[in-house]
């Protein structure tokens, strides 16, 4: 038995020498900037009650966030580790800094930002995209923000969007209190739990009542330190009647050792509001990526998730949608892109508990080079869910015999007055297509990607475009190599 | 005893309560035999009351353990360590083992084409404990046709049948197996399933599920097998209080192999039912082709009903597939059938018995096959 807990996606590029593409070429997210000693503060590695009081200390939390990070603490202790999903015996949380910071603060103008950091965001295009694209930008580096702007007219109409911490110890503490980890509570999991401890960093924004955003605000998240976490909290709420579009992305440089990020994503969406929550995921491939996401909608609202996965060493990702109220709607669109040492478990989870709420997941799992990819999800209907509709489709297409997918949806019913479809389908790219591609005058190499980018296109669709085209690059890139 | 059966092959999240089943099995005056004086036609052979040590000889010359070796993507492999795996599990044989249940053991000679079902049709009385193990060699080129049927007026009874199978087909063995379960509501039905397919091998099992208040069933197939193929139809109908339980493993190794595995249901009432669906490719089955399709019915506020279908993929070259619809007739089904002149219960109750009287058409027995059209009748009429 404990053979077969070491870690597959190591063991199996391992055990083949049928490596058929070279690695990937990722200098666009794995370059390193050094932290000097002198520009940073690095919290000791571990977990102690003593370090979650110096980070609380640090954080200048209120009294009552100090007690939930305790009480976040113990509740870790007591809960153990998950005995599904891909293994973890990798991290080490005695060699991972739970708080790390710039000495500078957080920022409204990226020429104030650090030189070092600015080009490192300025590497990853952030600043070029809030001036072209978005409504508002906040940029993590390392466990805190270091630059927060909205645009003047978004902030005029009320729209609030600002850093956690500002919003925990300022004019918001109240609304914070009542939200933050009330959806997903620290006994949710053992990882809940660690992000209750220490979490740092993150957004929080609030849509008053009818106000529609109509361009996309952006957190960025960089975890440059090296053995490292990153426990960044984002908490929206979209008002009655309101509209926003949300978008995340995150990397890393590569390290040989363990990083960590259990981030949480908490997102309340009123009645007959819409909140569309978009992630690009390209953490390095030394990354445990343990992320929770959750949102809760009520009468009439809308969620919907749009999800590409294409790094971490491992990955847990499950992005949950509570519909409670009446007539609520939940989408998720995922592509997941496992490569060489990857083991990402991706999915989703639906929970119908009002009535006539629907629900529709449609995601597509592509592996390669020893690769393995997970489509894990849940569907829940509840009694009180009369009149509910639920669509499950799951697309694993696999370009290789040296990588893994598996497939592991459920479905949960407890009334007979709603309706629930699924359909899952595992293949390989057919011969045919790469055949006719290639008549046409396109190398095999560059068939192949372009078939993958059709398969993934549900997800590409649905991003603004240059996010789409980003998506696009990383599959071109996963597929071709360096 | 409590046993821990009808294991998920990749665990999940344990909230869902699906990662296996606790059965609680009441083993007291449990008796160890599942014949009834059928006469065997020729080409078939018996050794009644193996040894556990025989027949793990069997199993150690027909090296049936291949399941285990899996190499599966979460932490554990969660096929339980059986030397010739079935769908419920090691602690089916547990079971059989405590109560000292004795093996038969059935081979079917190379080459025999055996026209007549080899037919166990056990009447179980009130309160009755049975519970035994088969054993059935499918020697090289072979066709045999097996039928058990388990029925009985224990209604309030609460009877307890264990039965466990288990078939290796060798090269072109054809086999056919229908099982048909007609107990009480206060029954328990344990019914395991294991078989191993080599080159060529056809295997066809069709299960039907009419009573017994809980069930488990489980099975494990194993097409090791260059182009063996397999079939299940499998139908049930989950009466007000009942319990159903069910795990089926397609396991894909031989190159070209095929497997189509379909199940149909009706749920009423506060009817529970889990449903574990595994359509596992290995490394190297090349060319293997999966389908698996749950179809249930649900009548009654209180249904509970729990489906995971699961596709596992070390191969590329493979196409897998799995489909489920669960819910109520579709409202333009209903109006169609309305505007014949037809009430909504009636039409609900001939849907459900359009679906399981198509699988009752399999059964080759005509005597068994017009008692489980009987019992469909009367059990759609009672839910």
């Amino acid at each position: 038995m404990s053979e077969m807990r070491k870690d597959p996606a190591i063991d199996i590029a391992e055990r083949e020498d049928k490596i058929i593409l070279n690695d990937v070429n990722r200098e666009l997210y794995d370059f390193i900037d050094e932290e000097r000693e002198e520009d940073f503060y690095r919290m000791e590695e571990g977990l102690t009650e003593e370090i979650v009081r110096q980070i609380s200390e640090e954080k200048h939390d209120p009294e009552w966030m100090l007690d939930f990070r305790l009480k976040s603490l113990k509740i870790y202790n007591q809960t153990p580790v998950p005995d599904w999903g891909p293994p973890i015996d990798g991290l080490d949380m005695d060699r991972i800094s739970t708080y790390v910071r710039s000495k500078s603060d957080m920022v409204g103008s990226w020429d104030e930002v650090p030189e070092d950091i600015k080009n490192a965001f300025d590497k990853l295009g952030i600043p070029e995209a809030e001036r072209e694209s978005l409504a508002g930008v906040g940029a993590q580096y390392d466990s805190e923000l270091v630059y927060h702007n909205v645009r003047e007219d978004v902030a005029a109409s009320g729209v609030i969007y600002t850093d956690m911490e500002s919003a925990l110890t300022g004019e918001y503490e109240e609304m914070v209190k009542e939200h933050f980890m009330k959806l997903v509570p620290p006994t949710d999991h053992k990882f809940a739990a660690l992000h209750g401890a220490v979490w740092s960093g993150g957004s929080f924004v609030y849509v008053p009542k009818g106000v529609k955003v109509e361009i996309p605000l952006q957190s960025y998240f960089r975890l440059n330190a090296k053995g490292a976490g990153q426990f960044e909290h984002t908490l929206i709420i979209v008002d009655e009647g309101a509209d926003l579009h949300f978008i995340e992305g995150c990397s890393a440089p590569k390290y040989n050792i363990a990083n960590l990020h259990a981030g949480c994503v908490e997102l309340y969406v009123r009645k007959n509001a819409k909140l569309r929550y978009s992630t690009i995921e390209n953490w390095s491939k030394n990354m445990y990526n343990l992320n929770t996401k959750r949102a809760i909608c009520e009468e009439g609202g809308i969620i919907e998730w749009v999800s590409g996965s294409f790094g971490s060493h491992e990955s847990y990702l499950y992005p949950s949608s509570v519909l409670k109220g009446d007539g609520s709607h939940a989408e998720f669109t995922g592509v997941t892109f496992a490569g060489r040492g990857q083991n990402l478990d991706t999915g989703a989870k639906m929970i119908h508990i009002g009535k006539n709420t629907t629900s529709f997941i449609d995601t597509k799992s592509i592996c390669k080079d020893g690769g393995i990819s997970t489509y894990r999800s849940s569907v829940v209907v509840a009694k009180s869910a009369e009149g509910a509709k639920a669509s499950v489709n799951c697309g694993s297409l696999m370009l290789d015999s040296i990588s893994r997918s598996d497939t592991v949806p459920a479905i949960e019913m407890r009334t007979d007055k709603a309706d629930v479809g699924h359909e899952a389908k595992i293949g390989r790219i057919s011969d045919e297509a790469v055949f006719y591609l290639m008549s046409r005058g396109l190398p095999e190499a560059e068939a192949r990607a372009m078939i993958v980018s059709g398969f993934a296109n549900p997800v590409s669709k649905e991003l603004p475009l240059e996010y789409a085209a980003e998506m696009n690059n990383l599959i071109k890139l996963e597929m071709e190599g360096g | 005893m409590e046993l821990t059966l009808n294991h998920l092959p990749v665990l999940t999240w344990n909230h869902l309560n699906l990662n296996d089943v606790k059965a609680q099995v009441d083993t007291e005056g449990m008796t160890s035999s599942l014949r009834d004086g059928t006469d065997l036609p020729d080409g078939i052979t018996a050794k009644y009351g193996a040894s556990a040590e025989e027949v793990s000889n069997i199993y150690d010359k027909l090296d049936t353990a291949t399941a285990q070796e899996a190499f599966i993507a979460g932490k554990f492999p969660m096929y339980n360590e059986q030397k010739f795996a079935t769908g419920m599990g090691a602690d089916m044989d547990l079971l059989l083992s405590k109560v000292g249940a004795a093996t038969d053991i059935y081979e079917v000679a190379a080459g025999s084409k055996v026209e007549e079902p080899i037919l166990f049709d056990t009447e179980i009385t009130a309160g009755e404990k049975l519970a035994g193990a088969q054993i059935v060699l499918c020697k090289e080129g072979s066709e045999s046709t097996w039928v058990y049927a388990y029925a009985g007026h224990t209604e309030g009874s609460g009877a307890t049948v264990g039965s466990s199978l288990r078939f290796f087909l060798e090269k072109n063995a054809k086999v056919r197996v229908v099982i048909v379960q007609m107990l009480g509501a206060s029954d328990t039905f344990l019914t395991d399933f294991g078989a191993v397919g080599e080159a060529d091998s056809e295997l066809t099992v069709t299960k039907l599920s009419l009573g017994a208040g809980r069930v488990y069933d489980g099975l494990s197939h194993l097409q090791r097998g260059f182009r063996s193929e397999f079939l299940v139809r499998n139908g049930y109908l989950g009466l007000p209080g009942s319990y159903t339980d069910i795990n089926y493993n397609d396991i894909f190794v031989g190159k070209k192999s095929k497997g189509v595995m379909r199940f149909t249901g009706a749920l009423f009432d506060d009817a529970e039912k889990v449903f574990r669906g595994t359509v596992d490719f290995r490394k190297d089955a090349t060319g293997a082709n999966g389908d698996e399709q749950e179809d249930v019915l649900l009548f009654g506020d209180s249904v509970v009903n729990k489906t995971i279908p699961l596709i596992l993929g070390e191969e590329e070259d493979v196409e897998g597939r799995h489909a489920a619809t669960i819910g109520k007739l579709s409202d333009e089904m209903l109006f169609y059938i309305r505007t014949r002149g037809i009430d909504e219960k009636t039409a609900e109750a001939m849907m459900v018995r359009a679906a399981l009287s198509d699988i009752s058409r399999d059964i080759p027995v005509e005597e068994i096959k017009k008692r489980a059209d009987e019992r469909i009748d009367t059990l759609i009429q009672r839910a």
